[in-house]
């Protein structure tokens, strides 16, 4: 049998063995959407990272190192700089301010500290969080689909069936605890893999000055940070990988991971081990494609084959299949934190908050797992029917979130004078900046459209806080 | 391999890192006091 085949069912077995052990935790709604905040700090930065890390990390990163050489570095800075921030500036308020404004999700932030009796901050939060996340899960289920069949060689419809099945199924039985779990394992493979293929490259290259010379020969372009570009090209370059670290901290779905610790000062520990695991694994994805750009030149059709392609030619069988594993686990732990997502804004928010307050705890949980079952059967048939829209829509979710509620949650959590007027014109500009920048070509081929969507929020939300302060005093 | 592509491979992570440390002796004092 083959062992890439055998590792890989392994670890599937793994994952449902850890959907059952932690099934009997969830008591309480808080327990399943936000494992009832008892995890440790290890549990915490690791499915934080595991969460934030999709396939594009695995697969993406590594192709655009191949395609740019070492242009690819500003993402990787880009990237651990705003998880860094993220880590420092939002986790250790939004985890206290959560718990003494009784809030589970980010639409229960908002209308609880605002005393927001319209409503309109919940129910503008919450649509945002289930549409996006929606097709986020959806377009994960794509990629399952999609790296299976590339593996094992089976349809691309197994390949998403086996993957949402698995996923769906962990995720209703274990909740938020679940999760956490298989992403502690998940976030290991990913930087195991992540460190090693780059290495076991290097050597078989035969070091960095070997590397040197065989950049030079393929395109000395390579060779330089600035990937050959100059003047305002070069500077767009350097402010769109850059500005890829300002959405961490608007993601429902990481931030989520801060408000689960037990313990509020140990995210101290969780900030050191979240950063080293981020420079590893940032740095090692870069190597990949840099290191595989000097062994194999750059003359792939498509350039995210050179992960799997370099694990195959480099790596034994056996442990080809735990760092093919790696893609993976980088896919399922992402899938798995959004569809939890999306079952809070529809149990929680909208359900309990909306419906039925008095519902006893019982009842929550099965709501939750029911509507864990829904939003992943949603997802698979999305992915099924409609991929073009999927793939269209997921290109705005990380910058669509990333402004809608960057900017609204560091100035509710930091700003006394931020105001329910603010953040919900705030979250609107975020949106609405980026899905216009988006389509228009000359703003888009000019900067990245999240960083005028978060600093348009950000004014915004600033301008009409101000603006409305005399109001919220008098009232 | 050119000075800047040196410079910016090899140093942000170690600032990174060094902001890292330093808030989490910074943030560990706090707590003591």
């Amino acid at each position: 049998m083959d062992p890439i085949l055998i590792g890989f069912v392994a670890y599937l077995v793994i994952l449902m063995i850890k959907g059952s052990l932690t099934f009997k935790y969830n008591r309480t709604i808080a327990d399943f959407v936000l494992a009832g905040r008892r995890l440790n700090a290890w549990l915490v930065s690791f499915s934080e990272r595991a969460s934030g890390e999709s396939a594009w990390l695995l697969v993406g990163l590594p192709g655009l190192a191949l395609a740019s050489g070492f242009n690819a570095i500003w993402p990787a800075i880009g990237c651990v700089s705003g998880i860094l921030f993220s880590w420092v500036f939002i986790s250790h308020r939004l985890r206290t301010q959560t718990e003494k404004h009784d809030a589970l999700t980010l639409p229960d932030l908002f209308e609880n500290r605002f005393s927001d009796r319209t409503r309109l901050l919940r129910v503008v939060s919450t649509v945002i969080i289930i549409f996006f996340f929606t097709i986020y899960v959806s377009a994960q289920f794509l990629a399952a689909g999609k790296v299976l069949n590339t593996i094992f060689g089976i349809s691309q419809f197994q390949g998403m069936l086996i993957g949402a099945v698995i996923i769906v199924i962990y995720t209703v039985m274990g909740g938020f605890f679940a999760v956490a779990w298989t992403d502690l394992l998940q976030g290991a493979i990913m930087v195991f893999t992540l460190v090693l293929l780059p290495i076991v490259g290097l050597i078989e290259l035969g070091g960095v000055a070997k590397l040197s010379a065989a950049l030079h020969n393929v395109d000395p372009a390579f060779l330089h940070v600035s990937g050959g570009k100059h003047g305002f090209p070069l500077m767009a370059s350097i402010l769109g990988g850059l500005g890829i670290g300002l959405g961490y901290m608007g993601q429902p779905h990481l931030v989520t991971r801060f408000m689960a610790i037990k313990d509020p000062s140990k995210l101290r520990h969780g900030t050191l081990i979240a950063i080293c695991w981020a420079l590893l694994a940032f740095w090692g994805a870069v190597f990949i494609g840099i290191v595989g750009l000097g062994l194999f030149g750059n003359a792939f059709a498509d350039p995210e084959e050179i992960m799997p392609f370099m694990t195959k030619a480099l790596v034994p069988a056996g442990l080809a299949g735990v760092l093919v594993s790696g893609a993976i686990a980088a896919m399922m732990s992402t899938a798995d934190s959004q569809l939890l997502v999306s079952t809070s804004a529809i149990s929680r928010d909208i359900y309990h908050q909306m419906m039925k307050k008095d519902a006893p705890d019982k009842r929550l949980v099965m709501i939750s797992r029911v509507a864990t079952l829904v939003i992943g059967i949603i997802a698979f048939f999305l992915a099924l029917g409609a991929q073009s829209l999927v793939y269209w829509l997921v290109l705005y979710a990380w910058a669509g979130l990333g402004a809608s509620f960057g900017p609204a949650l560091l100035t509710t959590l930091w700003w006394k004078k931020v105001t329910r007027q603010g953040v919900l014109v705030g979250m609107i500009v975020g949106t609405i900046t980026v899905l216009i920048w988006y389509n228009v070509p000359a703003l888009k081929n000019s900067l990245y459209e999240l960083i005028p969507g978060f600093f348009l929020s950000l004014f915004s939300i600033i301008i009409v806080s101000l603006l409305t302060q005399k109001q919220v005093r008098t009232s | 391999m050119p000075f800047w592509t040196k410079f910016w491979v090899v140093v942000p992570p170690i600032v990174l890192l060094i902001i890292t440390i330093i808030y989490y002796i910074a943030s560990g004092k706090r707590r003591e006091e």
